[in-house]
């Protein structure tokens, strides 16, 4: 074989594994850059898309100063949140459906949402130092990671009607019982009642680069982690026993994965509130584009994601204004008929 | 295709695999019980024995998937001191029933057999890559490279899960039952084409077979196993005996012999009512 020559080259790119290929790749930014330039277009005060663009590449845009502020400290810093909160749930998504070989896991149904929920609310009703901002993350991950746990150990040892299913059924499960608490919490401490009210329904805030900041960590290191085990990811899909055949450490990689995933989420959860279905809408899209192969499904995931909820926080921000609707609401009105289908099929194939 | 990475630092006619004293339970029953052998390096040996006598388990033990007392050696390295990676890197395992990931394409699906070869993130080099298309190639399955794991037949299905087994480069290949849903026409070529990659890059050859024919033509050895216990051992015409086989197989067996061949007949010992003769019991499938 001649390592070298272009006809090896090119016979290793036709029989290696799928790539991502340059045209959803490409898609995906452009899908990101409409998100943002329609995003920062759109509100009551309207700005055109010629100025928009050049007032973000920092050109001379002709924008007045009063639109300048709006741009940089109001609608630009939503987006950029909205960019990001998707991001990370829908990437998160990706890989809790490839590490448990499951179509339906999906933050919100595992549980790792309601829990993220309780532990945000716990932090927001305390007092003191535990009560400052920087530790609602925190808090929102370690009851996550909690939640997470129980939904595994309690599906795991149901197996009822499948694994798929059960998994499902234990994070309702769960995600009820978090939410109940969460509610006895927020009723009792009436003073907060409205701060968590607002939060539990999913809204990106209006506060400027704080949230951004708040999230920004989080979400790199989730991201990072999760892209990085993309190819691993892959190995998963063969069940545990030959996976270990193959050299690779299952049980690690899912440690990891779910870990890093569970991170990005409760910190995502802990900003924006209960952002439903997001994690399983733009992941199974991507699947019925190019494929369900995690090298592909995550980074696609990731930009698709980003773009589909800033576009849809421009709707929950558009459609009833002056008022605003809830961006949750319209995730789930979206992503409720959407799980139905995704149930249908899974389910047949689960037979 | 390119030889194993790590060929035995001896050569040939040294042990490959030794097995000493090898016991597995699982789920409180005894499956499999003191085994003892050794394959050499280079020999193809063939497990034998009715449904549930510890076939599929022995490899499971080899392979370090089941836990097991006794001891398990590799080219002569404790298989216990050896890590899943360094395991894979030594030992191929072609599953009875392979898991055909929906939605993965062939390409990607033999490139896992690479995953003991690469870094921690399991980002794939230009070796692992020509890894790849080398054993594609050498199996003619180059065209099925694109194509998705759930729409191939299961001849096709089966050189495939083969292609990933020798992109581990691993010395000893492990078949658990590689012709068992073939047409006679693919059993022939898949168990030909394991023959033929022996010589080529030296593999030492475990496989366990239901055919006890077929299993005769192929191996060096034999190993029938009964209850999780070696009932015989030795070359195909030393195991393949009518007493023996009727014995543990709870059979009546004819072999007859075609020059050098052996060819195993199961008789059916009652005939059915209204006179007509059914056809002899077939080879149960593995469960």
């Amino acid at each position: 074989m001649n390592p070298t020559g272009t006809a090896a080259g090119r016979s290793e790119q036709a029989t290696g594994p799928q790539r991502l290929a340059g045209r959803w790749l490409g898609a995906g930014l452009v899908a990101v850059a409409v998100a943002v330039v329609a995003g920062v277009m759109i509100g009551p005060v309207r700005l055109g898309p010629g100025p928009v663009i050049r007032e973000l590449v920092q050109l001379r845009s002709g924008l007045s100063d009063t639109e300048s502020t709006i741009v940089w400290q109001f609608r630009l810093p939503r987006v950029v949140l909205g960019l990001m909160v998707g991001a990370v749930l829908a990437t998160g998504g990706g890989a809790y459906q490839a590490t448990f070989r499951n179509p339906l896991a999906d933050p919100y149904l595992l549980g790792v949402a309601g829990g993220a929920g309780f532990g945000a609310t716990l932090v927001l009703v305390s007092d003191g130092a535990w009560s400052s901002p920087a530790m609602v993350p925190l808090g929102a991950f370690a009851g996550a990671i909690v939640a997470m746990a129980l939904t595994y150990l309690l599906g795991r040892a149901a197996n009822y009607g499948g694994a798929t299913v059960s998994l499902v059924l234990a994070g309702v499960a769960v995600s009820a019982f978090f939410t109940a608490m969460q509610t006895y919490l927020q009723q009792r401490n009436q003073d907060d009642i409205r701060r968590v009210y607002s939060w539990i329904l999913g809204r990106l805030s209006t506060s400027g680069w704080h949230d951004v900041a708040l999230l920004a960590p989080y979400a790199v290191v989730s991201l990072a982690v999760l892209l990085a085990y993309r190819r691993r990811l892959d190995v998963l899909a063969v069940g545990d026993e030959e996976a270990l055949s193959l050299g690779a450490d299952p049980r690690r990689i899912r440690l990891v994965v779910v870990l890093a995933a569970t991170l990005g989420t409760a910190a995502a959860v802990a900003v924006s509130g209960l952002i439903v279905f997001v994690g399983i809408i733009v992941p199974h899209l991507v699947r019925m584009m190019v494929g369900a192969s995690a090298r592909i499904v995550l980074p696609l995931s990731l930009l698709f994601g980003a773009a589909f909820l800033a576009l849809t926080d421009l709707v929950a921000r558009t459609i009833l204004a002056p008022a605003e609707l809830p961006i949750g609401v319209v995730t789930a009105f979206l992503g409720a008929p959407f799980f139905v289908l995704v149930l249908r099929s899974s389910h047949q194939r689960d037979r | 295709m390119r030889t194993p990475t790590s060929v035995p630092p001896d050569g040939g006619g040294a042990a490959a695999v030794v097995l000493r004293d090898v016991s597995v339970r699982l789920g409180g029953r005894s499956v499999l019980r003191h085994v003892t052998t050794t394959v050499p390096a280079g020999c193809w040996m063939t497990v034998v024995g009715a449904n549930g006598a510890g076939k599929s388990t022995l490899l499971r033990a080899v392979m370090g998937l089941v836990a097991h007392e006794g001891s398990v050696s590799v080219h002569g390295t404790p298989s216990s001191a050896l890590s899943p990676r360094e395991r894979a890197r030594r030992l191929a395992l072609v599953p009875q029933t392979p898991v055909l990931a929906p939605g993965m394409t062939v390409g990607t699906y033999v490139l896992l057999g690479r995953m003991a070869h690469m870094g921690p993130f399991a980002r794939e080099s230009s070796t692992d890559l020509r890894a790849v298309t080398g054993v594609l190639q050498r199996l003619g399955a180059t065209e099925l490279a694109p194509r998705q794991l759930t729409t191939l037949s299961g001849g096709e299905a089966q050189r495939v899960v083969i292609a990933r087994a020798l992109a581990q480069h691993a010395p000893v290949l492990l078949l658990d039952e590689p012709t068992g849903s073939l047409d006679i026409g693919h059993q022939l070529e898949v168990l030909d084409l394991v023959e033929e990659l022996r010589h080529e890059v030296g593999l030492t050859v475990l496989c366990t077979m239901h055919d006890l024919t077929l299993a005769g033509q192929y191996a060096d050895q034999m190993l029938l196993l009964a209850d999780g216990e070696v009932a015989a051992f030795g070359t195909p015409a030393e195991v393949l005996t009518e007493a023996t086989l009727s014995k543990h197989y709870r059979a009546t067996v004819r072999v007859l012999h075609d020059g050098d061949r052996l060819i195993v007949v199961p008789i059916r010992s009652r005939v059915g009512h209204c006179g007509t003769a059914h056809e002899a019991p077939a080879d149960q499938e593995d469960t």
